[in-house]
């Protein structure tokens, strides 16, 4: 079973996201913030990071930058999701290790098909 | 090289001068040169024809070279001598021999003096002494010397030889010999077989020289004394026009490249005249311009604020906007999916009304900026603050997850404002030290009545707020901390609205805030 961290301060999006994934036959593991994530991805080894940017304590580009950092994790597939309108965001999602951008609102089908699109790549 | 205004108007001052000086000098120069030669023509006719009729007829016809050892010589002689004052010429009588010596019987100037003995009323002149007429000529002792003396004229003009054979007045040109510069006529008096005898006339040129020297002295102390007159001239246009003006010109420059402060001390001058008027309005102008620059200045200095702040509101505002939109999306379409149970859809519809909810508050917040900009009215009324921070608190949900610790501590009860809108100003800054607090903080409410004033008191042990950013809460749309990892969310309008409710009530407020260890906020009712 492929194992997806969900990072959003936001509960009900993680919630969201969290009821959606499970139905669609994935472990997913929840953080709430920055930090958490980091230490969340570094203990459960997710196979896709679904990562909020704007987070407390530590932005999710911030936290995706030291995801990267751990060899195990270097390929996970990373799904950066924002509210548009935040100027070079994408540029520095992008560059700090993420594999795609989805905006907010998002559509959850979307969201499905951005993360199976995800983890076939990876495989 | 640039001449100023003042060089330019000295350099055609003493120019125009200098050459109408000259043009003058040389008008009159010629005017008398032309004018003396017609003058001394006129006058050498006159003088010709006057002396004939002055002299004795009888003793002109009889004159001999021994004329002047006669009695009646004096008397002739004093007649021409009085003429040859008149006119200021020197008039002769001249003489020509059989051997074409030229022989002087009477002159103005140079005739002898005879003495003169006055024998019972009557005349006698020696001819034996004679007395010296003037400095030029040497005493005459005897017949001798007087035949030398009436001889010395050796080179006469042509005219004077023309004289004697023609009955017209024959004028020389201009000649010098030993005794001057002179011109002369000549006409003949008495010319018979016996007796030719002409008049001669001399004007003295050097009249005429001295003339022209005086207009050349003239012409030069006039062209020297304009050149005094102008450097007088330019010392004054220098203080009174051209340096004011430089001035005001270095200044006007200063001030187009932005230098706004440099303040020439303009009023040093003190002219009381049109360039000191020009430097009143200059110096009004300048000092308009300078406010009317500081005014633009702080102004565009505000509106670059308001617009930082306005970008940062729509940023914050997409944010907030988008988040229960994302959640009202998302469960809506889960919903939708098949294979949730009844409970987990009624979960999701929940979700779906808080998030509706929170978008309805933020709505009602910009409403509420209108509604204040548009001074909605106040209905005060008597009430009881314990229940209105005990309703404020009771709905907060926040509170319980952070583990505050809330002390209530009211001396004062009851106070006169309008519920609606005090509860909603009181929740802003509640809200604030409730979000902005830390795990296991505390919120310390207090109310005492001071000089007839109620004050309450709001104390939190929350974050804080950076000194240079107190002012600022209270503005639209501001939010301390707009970095990419914020705590808390909101769009920034929640104290806002409550500074403008207060002001509405006049309840006055104050805000003491340290970085990192919490707020005070302070409200005098």
């Amino acid at each position: 079973m492929k194992k997806i961290l969900v990072a959003d301060d936001q509960f009900s999006i993680a919630k969201a996201l969290s009821e959606l994934l499970t139905s669609a036959g994935y472990d997913v593991v929840l953080a709430s913030d920055g930090d958490m994530a980091v230490e969340v991805a570094l203990k459960e080894k997710p196979d896709l990071i679904i990562m909020d940017i704007m987070m407390p304590k530590r932005s999710g580009i911030d936290a995706v930058k030291a995801i990267r950092m751990s060899d195990e994790l270097k390929s996970a597939y990373v799904i950066f999701i924002s509210a548009k309108g935040q100027i070079n965001e994408e540029k520095g999602a992008l560059e700090a290790g993420g594999n795609s951008l989805i905006y907010k609102p998002f559509s959850p089908k979307k969201m499905l098909q951005e993360v199976s699109k995800g983890l076939n790549q990876e495989e | 090289m640039k001449l100023g205004i003042g060089a330019r108007v000295n350099l055609s001052i003493f120019l125009c001068t200098t050459f109408t000086t000259i043009l003058l000098s040389f008008f009159f120069y010629t005017n008398l040169v032309s004018n003396n030669n017609l003058q001394i023509k006129s006058t050498l006719e006159y003088v010709v024809q006057l002396v004939p009729y002055a002299l004795n007829k009888e003793y002109m016809l009889k004159l001999t070279k021994d004329s002047y050892k006669s009695p009646e010589y004096y008397n002739e002689w004093i007649k021409i001598s009085r003429i040859s004052k008149v006119f200021n010429l020197n008039i002769y009588l001249l003489m020509r021999d059989n051997e074409n010596n030229y022989i002087f019987i009477f002159d103005s100037l140079d005739s002898p003096l005879v003495k003169v003995e006055l024998i019972n009323n009557k005349k006698y002149i020696s001819s034996e002494n004679w007395v010296e007429p003037s400095k030029k000529i040497s005493m005459v002792q005897n017949e001798n010397e007087a035949d030398n003396f009436f001889s010395k004229y050796k080179k006469p003009p042509l005219e004077l030889d023309k004289a004697f054979t023609s009955d017209s007045l024959e004028i020389a040109e201009v000649y010098t010999d030993e005794y001057g510069t002179y011109k002369s006529g000549f006409k003949s008096l008495v010319i018979n077989d016996t007796n030719k005898v002409i008049i001669g006339v001399d004007y003295e040129i050097s009249n005429i020289k001295s003339k022209e020297n005086f207009i050349l002295k003239l012409t030069f102390f006039i062209i020297f004394f304009t050149l005094i007159l102008n450097v007088i001239i330019a010392k004054y246009l220098n203080n009174v026009v051209t340096r004011p003006i430089i001035n005001l010109s270095n200044h006007s420059q200063e001030i187009k490249k932005g230098n706004y402060n440099s303040i020439y001390n303009l009023s040093s001058y003190n002219l009381k005249n049109e360039i000191g008027d020009l430097y009143e309005s200059y110096q009004t102008m300048v000092s308009t311009l300078l406010n009317n620059y500081q005014k633009i200045e702080s102004t565009s200095l505000e509106l670059e604020n308001l617009s930082n702040i306005k970008d940062q509101f729509l940023a914050n505002l997409s944010h907030e906007l988008n988040t229960p939109l994302t959640i009202i999306l998302s469960y809506s379409e889960l919903i939708n999916m098949d294979g949730y149970e009844i409970s987990k859809i009624k979960e999701f519809s929940n979700e779906i009304n808080n998030a509706g909810q929170k978008l309805n508050s933020y709505l009602e917040d910009l409403m509420m900026v209108t509604m204040i900009e548009s001074k909605l009215d106040i209905e005060k009324t008597e009430v009881d603050l314990n229940s209105l921070i005990n309703d404020l608190l009771a709905s907060n949900s926040v509170i319980k997850n952070m583990n505050l610790n809330l002390v209530i501590d009211l001396n004062v009860s009851t106070i006169f404002v309008d519920r609606g809108l005090f509860k909603k100003a009181l929740n802003s800054i509640l809200s604030n030290s409730i979000l902005y607090n830390k795990q296991n903080g505390s919120i310390i409410i207090t109310s005492r009545k001071i000089d007839g004033t109620t004050v309450i008191n709001i104390q939190d042990t929350g974050i804080g707020i950076p000194e240079d950013k107190i002012d600022l809460i209270f503005g639209k749309f501001y939010r301390v901390d707009s970095s990419y990892t914020y705590e808390v969310s909101g769009v920034g309008l929640g104290l806002f609205i409550t500074k403008n409710i207060f002001e509405l009530h006049g309840i006055g407020y104050s805000v003491n805030s340290k970085l990192g260890s919490g707020t005070d906020f302070k409200i005098i009712i």
